[in-house]
């Protein structure tokens, strides 16, 4: 009846298989009861919306299985990462010669020079600030892109417009979009995680949400510490009283399936006690790390403080990767003393934290992925919700200088999933204020992702509203130039 | 995307015949090919993509739109036809020859006269690729769509759009014959049954009166029956056991708390305002208030909607049940509940976006339309052609929110009457102490050169001199210090004078300083040659006869600003002409607000100078404030600071700085007050030195000969006062004089000065006034509507603010409007607007609101997209009972509660859930209705059952919300400080929705996200919704609760277990479920006493029981 994905694209995985498939939980009794003959007697229209995770058929082949974020929240600088500008050295707090647009604080207009040195690297000799040594490392694998183009000067609606492709709350994220297009490889665990550090972005945790999608394609947040995922541990202090207590929910089940009747719904109900069941279980193996070999610990920078936390988050993305997650986002570690990448002031002092936090784990992932074999089906994603002006925003004194938000121009990286590595894609002006030469708007970003995961950004949609929604709205094009 | 409907294509030929007379028209083959977007290459496009039309946006459309005749010269350059025709001075670009293109000369800033854009010279980058661009020959992809900017909405037919079903106008049908009449309780079954017979199958069997009544319990409150209701059902075989319960339910007043909900949903309600901190919105709980109160009493649903639009405006408002303020107005409050930026670049489109939001709920609530879809370009599929969207567009546009005081007239007589008995007893109180001043002015001279004495003989040591001096010696040293830093106080030249002496100069010498620096204030000029930079602007001094500039709301501030004091109010630092204040007749009891109007904020800061209490609130949510709002964000707030006298506060204003903004003097608080003086912009963050000129007489003084030493100098004040007490023409400068040489806080402090009788006298007054000030009742605020400059708007070419078309009149959707309808010319519209949307010609509302309550009823909608009538929704699956439905509605007089009746009373809504093989063959998603399903509650109906079940509900209704619990995994800005875990056991609709922190449960459980309406909740089905039922804290709380009232009941174990069926399922258990939880609870109370005391290895036990039934899918299904 409605004409959304969970119809369009069903592969009609029959009920019975889906029932084997998550047969190794609690309550054998339940599923007994499920698979008796007098509960099979259900529709096939109604078999359909039984398992919203189930994997599905993409419009094309895909060339990638998982996307991992890394959200830079607040917003890197891009000309002093990956995009030099030498015109602001030799202008340094000259008035800058080009019309500005309207910024958020309207502070200043005088041109600020990098106070990063820049390098070649690699065999395509692509520029890269002294912020991200190890990161330089791997260029031949990036695909860089310096003509990124949004529409939002405000972190909240520029964090949604990353992630959903519109400014306003409410719409689904990215992840929520390809898990609910494709479903989740991994039995035991959600299709799209995110994992924080104790920073969440402006906008909330809807900037993960599933918006107008079903509940099932939302984000789930794994927090640093002890607790991983809200309400996963067992209360019970044995686990004999959490068991006996499922046994008897599911013969109390049983008897409700028995008196009701045949119901798809509820049947997913018992269902989802089963997987809620596993991941109590996968999430601490998941979270274990005591299996990874020193060299592995060292190659994502575990071994030191600066870089123990985002590490830990960049090795968990590959083990979830393994796992069959399809949508991992890792948002910027919280550093003491400093906003994000929001550098309104010190940017000197804080690019380099944030940089020293993140550098080594990135550059170990990479490697690791590689070394693995995995990059090619992992699409790895780098970059904030916006960048920054090439203009000063001047404080109380000088040394405190930083730049304010520039959605007009600015720079993100992919590696792997079928992307050209060594690759630099488009440019900004001489001060890297706008981008000029193949500018790349966000919804022609998160097109050429669904492209790579098999999906057709244009097929994909959910009726809500009247209209037939998609992650790019009403634009979008594939960008064909940054692919392998 | 679209497959375009007959009309659409219509107008694509229209638009391209136009496009043929237009190239038939300019003979030119160059220009002709200039028209074909087709030969331009793949690298012209993007050339001129990424260089030239951004640059053309941002700089050129604005003047060169379609308004390009008013102030462009006639030239377009949104158009690629207006460029080559160009304007009044002719074609703008010779293609392929820049050196004679005006376009060239004028960006290139060669001529004087011709400088393009005025705003400033492009880059050399720009103005480069510009001329690189007319020499290719101005390559432009541009699409000639300014056929369809001319003539908006040319290809919508209304009269043929008039015939789709939703359109047209309500009908009411004949009952249909059935073959088996005994079936028919309701009229609505004949409709149901003569579908279903038409295809051959039967409705499914009754239900059993204890599904019916957990079923109808949760439908009409949200709430299971309690064991005692089903008994009582179960005990009660009259016919009309039913009926009897359908009206018990719908006179429950948690019926109003369910109903509420579900039109929540609709009007995305939430209590902030989201993005980057998510700021709360004040008063949004009276709004769910006020739906709950409408639903309760059955409010009319046609007199609801108009409220909705036009509460403040409509004739005959409504009060509250209290009579005590305006229920009626608090209906437009849902216009506010949309995102609110926190620091829009542009707050022109942040406006219209707001706007869009508004409208895409007034469509989709009130009349099932998606209007919002035709912002950019005419609706693709319904009859709304975008002038439309901007006709209605308009009437938004012209209404602001406004933070109002809706006391009735009858309040409002009752505050004033004791407002005046206060004010009488403060003037009698202030005849008393009246011979003070004359008293101190006596020994003016004496106690100022005490005092004088003193602070030069502490010189820079500490202040507890003054403790050491005699009243009132003490009060003036202290009198004396605060007139130190305000050159306008009168005092301020003996504390200058007492500085320089202190220096070392001498008295002369200090004196002709002092003299000289004040007669340069005198003049206007500032003695530290001040720069331009630091020159202040006063934005208000209140020094007028009237709030003009100003709208007040409430009776505190009165009507005009105040220059006299009540006794009991602070004098100190009170050396000023005029103010505005909260205070009344000299209570903290009122309150009421003054709002500015809008203006620019002109420079860096804002200074204020203010008094009043402090009761400790911060941000919006402080209720005695200054608050600057910048496009409906309060960004900025100066909360005084409790000291009892006058001090300036600071802002700075970088992100409001040159935007439109308007301020709010607010008294919230029933024991409070706020007043202020004075509110400076200006570009330094110093405090202003000078805001108003030194008195007249103050100036004069100085320039007496006599004055030779501080004796002298003291004197000359002795008799400044006196000569202005006995001057016969009374003006502001004397009236001031005499109430600024007073040095206590109040009036009432120096009572103890007066003889003994007249002293008892103001004990006894203040008494009486106190007493009084108790009777003054609270007012009520709420966020509403308000007109506010209304004014048509133009058409946002493809939704675009700073691409205007033209403008259209105010005006209501053609399509449904009566004919001839007239255009708004007066006030905002919304009253227009309510009437028409209600109007009997409108058949939407009628058959929208049906169309719900049955789905709420049924599971599904006559019409399964409930927020779409149009072309892309779905048609009814019973369309003359969508039209019996809306008539019976109709008929009587919009009353909710009747269709209900008719509803529930029915033999469809009393069908079981089983399913004929037959039926589930031929119609297995159920839309002729052959039985009803079994449906998941909703989140807050789980909720809630927890609470109920456990023993645990609060069944208060109404009131401020409760603040959500916030648990470790809910992290980011804004979020608040957390609330009690069972949020007082209130019901799930008092609990706060705070947009970015909304409950994690609700959100498993399919919670909407307030940002636009929905009309159909999800039911899916996710493992978070497992493992908050299993371990959230919230549940086990409530399973344990349930524990300790089931172990210490003296019941046998079998008939608790039974009791715990049925208050948690509604049936009571088999015999094996009995025998089977016996054994679960001695098993787990063995394993539970390994390490408890037997205690709570029982109480374990029986938790672990409830636990496992909060979690049996029985638990959150209905039947």
């Amino acid at each position: 009846m409605s004409r959304n994905q969970i119809d369009t694209l069903a592969t009609t995985v029959s009920r019975r298989e889906w029932l084997f498939r998550s047969a190794n939980g609690f309550g054998g009794l339940a599923l007994l009861a499920m698979l008796s003959d007098a509960a099979l007697g259900s529709t096939a229209q109604s078999s359909r919306s039984v398992d919203p995770l189930r994997v599905r058929t993409p419009h094309h082949p895909a060339r990638v299985k998982s996307v991992i974020f890394l959200f830079m929240d607040g917003g890197p600088s891009q000309m002093d990462t990956f995009d030099p500008k030498p015109r602001l050295t030799q202008e340094h707090l000259q008035p800058i010669s080009m019309k500005t647009p309207t910024t958020v604080f309207n502070i200043s207009n005088k041109v600020l020079a990098s106070p990063f040195q820049f390098k070649q690297y690699g065999e395509c000799g692509a520029p890269v600030s002294d912020l991200f040594p190890h990161v330089a490392t791997c260029v031949d694998d990036l695909t860089i892109v310096r003509s990124l183009v949004a529409d939002h000067s405000e972190h909240t609606a520029a964090n949604y417009f990353m992630h959903t492709g519109s400014g306003f709350q409410g719409r689904p994220s990215v992840g929520s979009w390809l898990t609910y297009g494709l479903g989740s490889e991994s039995r035991n665990l959600p299709g799209f995680i995110v994992l924080e550090n104790g920073l969440i972005p402006p906008g909330g945790a809807d900037v993960f949400g599933n918006g107008f999608l079903p509940a099932s394609y939302q984000g789930t947040l794994f927090r640093a510490g002890k607790h991983p995922v809200a309400d996963l541990e067992p209360a019970e202090s044995a686990p004999e009283l959490q068991r006996r207590k499922l046994d008897l929910l599911g013969r109390l089940n049983r008897s409700a399936l028995d008196r009701l009747g045949p119901n798809t719904q509820l049947e997913a109900t018992i269902a989802n006690y089963e997987l809620a069941f596993r991941m109590q279980v996968e999430v601490p193996d998941l979270l274990d790390l005591s299996g990874e070999s020193e060299t592995i610990r060292k190659l994502y920078g575990l071994d030191e403080d600066d870089t123990e936390e985002f590490g830990r988050s960049c090795l968990l993305a590959r083990r979830m990767v393994q796992r069959g997650v399809r949508f991992i986002e890792l948002l910027t570690p919280l550093r003491k003393g400093q906003d994000r990448w929001d550098q309104h002031r010190n940017l000197e002092e804080g690019h380099r934290t944030n940089a020293r936090a993140t550098d080594k784990p990135i550059a170990g992932l990479l490697k690791d992925l590689k070394s693995l074999g995995m990059l090619d089906e992992t699409l790895v994603l780098w970059g904030g919700e916006f960048g920054r002006t090439p203009t000063a925003q001047i404080g109380k004194n000088i040394e405190e200088v930083g730049r304010d938000h520039n959605p007009h121009g600015f720079t993100m990286w992919l590696a792997g999933g079928g992307f050209k590595g060594g690759l630099t894609h488009g440019a900004t002006d001489e001060y890297g204020y706008y981008a000029v030469e193949n500018r790349v708007p966000v919804h022609d970003l998160h097109a050429t992702i669904l492209h790579q995961l098999g999906l057709d950004h244009e097929k994909l949609t959910f009726h809500y509203s009247g209209r037939d929604m998609r992650l790019t709205d009403v634009h979008g094009n594939v960008i064909r130039d940054l692919l392998a | 995307m679209a497959i375009p409907d007959s009309a659409g294509r219509k107008a694509e030929e229209h638009s391209f015949l136009r496009l043929l007379l237009l190239a038939l028209l300019i003979p030119t083959a160059c220009l002709f090919s200039q028209l074909h977007g087709a030969e331009i290459s793949q690298e012209e496009t993007d050339f001129f993509e990424t260089r030239i039309r951004p640059v053309l946006v941002e700089n050129c459309y604005l003047c060169h739109g379609p308004q390009a005749e008013a102030t462009g010269g006639g030239l377009r350059l949104d158009q690629r036809e207006g460029l080559l025709h160009g304007g009044s001075r002719g074609p703008s670009v010779m293609p392929g020859s820049p050196g004679d293109s005006l376009l060239i000369e004028a960006i290139s800033y060669r001529d004087p006269g011709l400088q393009m854009p005025p705003s400033g010279k492009l880059s050399d980058q720009q103005i480069a690729d510009f001329v690189r661009w007319v020499q290719m020959g101005t390559p432009d992809p541009r699409q000639p769509d300014w056929a369809e900017e001319q003539d908006p909405g040319r290809g919508i037919d209304l009269e043929q759009a008039r015939a789709f079903w939703s359109l047209q106008p309500i009908k009411e049908p004949p009952l249909p014959e059935v073959d088996n009449p005994k079936w028919i309780r309701s009229p609505i079954d004949r409709f149901v049954l003569a579908r279903l017979e038409k295809e051959n199958l039967a409705p499914a069997p009754a239900a059993t009166k204890r599904v019916l009544l957990r079923r109808v319990t949760f439908s009409l409150t949200g709430l299971p029956p309690t064991p005692r209701e089903v008994e009582d059902f179960l005990a009660d075989e009259s016919p009309q056991a039913y009926g009897k319960v359908v009206e018990r339910l719908l006179a429950s007043p948690h019926y109003g708390e369910r109903w509420a909900r579900h039109w929540l949903d609709l009007v995305r309600f939430s209590e902030t305002s989201g993005h980057e901190y998510d700021n709360s919105k004040l008063d949004a709980w009276r709004y769910r208030d006020y739906v709950i109160r409408a639903f309760n009493s059955d409010l009319p649903y046609n007199r609801f909607l108009a409220e909705q639009i036009a509460g403040d405006l409509i004739p005959e408002k409504r009060l509250s049940p209290e009579g005590d303020y305006w229920e009626s107005s608090i209906g437009t409050t849902h216009l506010w509940f949309g995102e609110v930026l926190n620091s829009p670049t542009d707050p022109v489109k942040s406006r219209a976006d707001e706007v869009d939001n508004q409208l895409d709920v007034l469509g989709k609530a009130f009349l099932g339309l998606t209007l919002a879809c035709a912002r950019c370009h005419d609706h693709k599929f319904d009859p709304i052609p975008t002038a439309d969207y901007y006709s209605v567009a308009g009437i938004l546009h012209s209404t602001e929110y406004a933070e109002e005081v809706l006391d009735s007239p009858t309040q409002i007589g009752r505050i004033a009457a004791t407002h005046a008995k206060i004010g009488d007893l403060n003037s009698q109180i202030g005849t008393l102490l009246q011979p003070l001043p004359i008293n101190l002015a006596d020994r003016l001279s004496d106690d100022l050169l005490a005092a004088a004495e003193a602070i030069w003989a502490r010189g820079e040591e500490s202040d507890s001199h003054a403790s050491s001096q005699p009243e009132p010696v003490r009060s003036w040293i202290q009198y004396l210090e605060e007139a130190a830093a305000e050159p306008d106080h009168v005092f301020y030249p003996l504390t200058a004078v007492l500085t320089s002496l202190r220096e070392g100069q001498s008295f002369e010498q200090a004196l002709a300083q002092v003299r000289d620096e004040l007669t340069d204030l005198a003049r206007g000029l500032d003695p530290q040659s001040r720069k331009g930079s630091s020159i202040e602007e006063v934005f208000e001094d209140f020094d007028k006869p009237s709030y003009a500039g100003w709208r007040t709301s409430g009776q505190a501030f009165g009507s005009a600003p105040r220059r006299d004091l009540p006794p009991n109010q602070s004098m100190r630092g009170a050396q000023v002409l005029a103010l505005a204040s909260s205070f009344g007749d000299g209570t903290n009891r009122l309150m009421g607000s003054l709002t500015s109007d809008f203006f620019e904020t002109p420079k860096r800061w804002m200074h204020v100078r203010l008094a009043g209490s402090n009761e400790g609130g911060k941000g919006e949510e402080a209720k005695l404030r200054l608050s600057l709002v910048n496009s409906r964000h309060k960004s900025l707030h100066i909360m005084p600071s409790g000291s009892g006298h006058f001090e300036w506060q600071s802002k700075s204003l970088s992100v409001d700085r040159n935007r439109t903004c308007h301020l709010e003097i607010v008294d919230r608080d029933p024991t409070g007050h706020i007043v202020v003086d004075k509110i400076v912009f200006s570009d330094l963050a110093e405090v202003p030195k000078i805001s108003s000129p030194p008195n007249r007489y103050v100036v004069e003084l100085l320039n007496r000969s006599d004055l030779k030493s501080l004796r002298s100098l003291t004197s000359a004040y002795e008799d400044m006062l006196r000569l202005s007490r006995e001057s016969s023409t009374s003006d502001r400068h004397s009236e001031w004089l005499i109430r600024s040489i007073f040095p206590f806080r109040r009036m009432e402090d120096a009572a103890y000065l007066l003889e003994a009788g007249s002293r008892h006298q103001v004990q006894l007054l203040a008494a009486a006034r106190s007493s009084a000030e108790k009777e003054i009742p609270q007012s009520v605020f709420a966020t509403v509507a308000l007109d506010h400059r209304p004014h048509n708007v133009r058409i946002h070419t493809r939704g675009d603010h700073k691409n205007l078309g033209e403008e259209v009149p105010r005006r209501f959707l053609r399509v449904l409007a009566p004919e001839h309808q007239q255009s708004v010319t007066q006030g905002s519209g919304r009253l227009e607007l309510a009437q028409w949307v209600i109007s009997p010609a409108n058949p939407l509302p009628a058959r929208v609101l049906v169309n719900r309550v049955w789905k709420h009823h049924f599971g599904r909608g006559i019409v399964d997209s409930p927020d779409n009538f149009g072309k892309t929704g779905d048609g009814p699956t019973h369309p003359e009972l969508l039209d019996y439905l809306a008539s019976r509605f109709i008929d009587s007089d919009w009353s909710i509660k009747s269709i209900h009746r008719l509803l529930l009373l029915s033999s469809s809504h009393q069908m079981s859930n089983r399913i004929s093989e037959a039926a589930s063959k031929f119609d297995p998603s159920n839309r002729l209705l052959h039985h009803i399903p079994i449906r998941r509650l909703e989140a807050e109906a789980i909720r809630d059952s927890v609470l109920a079940v456990s023993g645990q509900l609060n069944r208060r209704l109404f009131g401020p919300s409760v603040t959500p619990h916030v648990s470790e995994h809910q992290q980011g800005r804004g979020r608040p400080e957390s609330g009690p875990l069972l949020g007082e056991g209130r019901r799930s609709i008092y609990i706060e929705v705070r947009r970015n922190f909304l409950s994690p449960m609700f959100l498993a459980f399919d919670y909407p996200l307030p940002t636009s309406t929905l009309g159909g909740r999800g039911s899916s089905t996710v493992p978070s919704q497992a493992l908050i039922m299993m371990n959230n804290a919230f549940v086990r709380e409530q399973a344990k609760s349930w524990g300790i009232r089931l172990l210490s009941s003296p019941e046998a174990t079998s008939t608790k277990i039974a009791g715990m069926f049925l208050a948690a399922l509604g049936r009571p258990p088999s015999p094996d479920e009995v025998e089977d939880a016996q054994s679960f609870l001695q098993d787990q109370k063995e394993l539970h006493l390994r390490e408890s005391s037997p205690y709570q290895a029982k109480l374990g036990a029986w938790s672990d029981l409830g636990h496992v039934l909060l979690n049996s899918t029985e638990f959150i299904f209905v039947q």
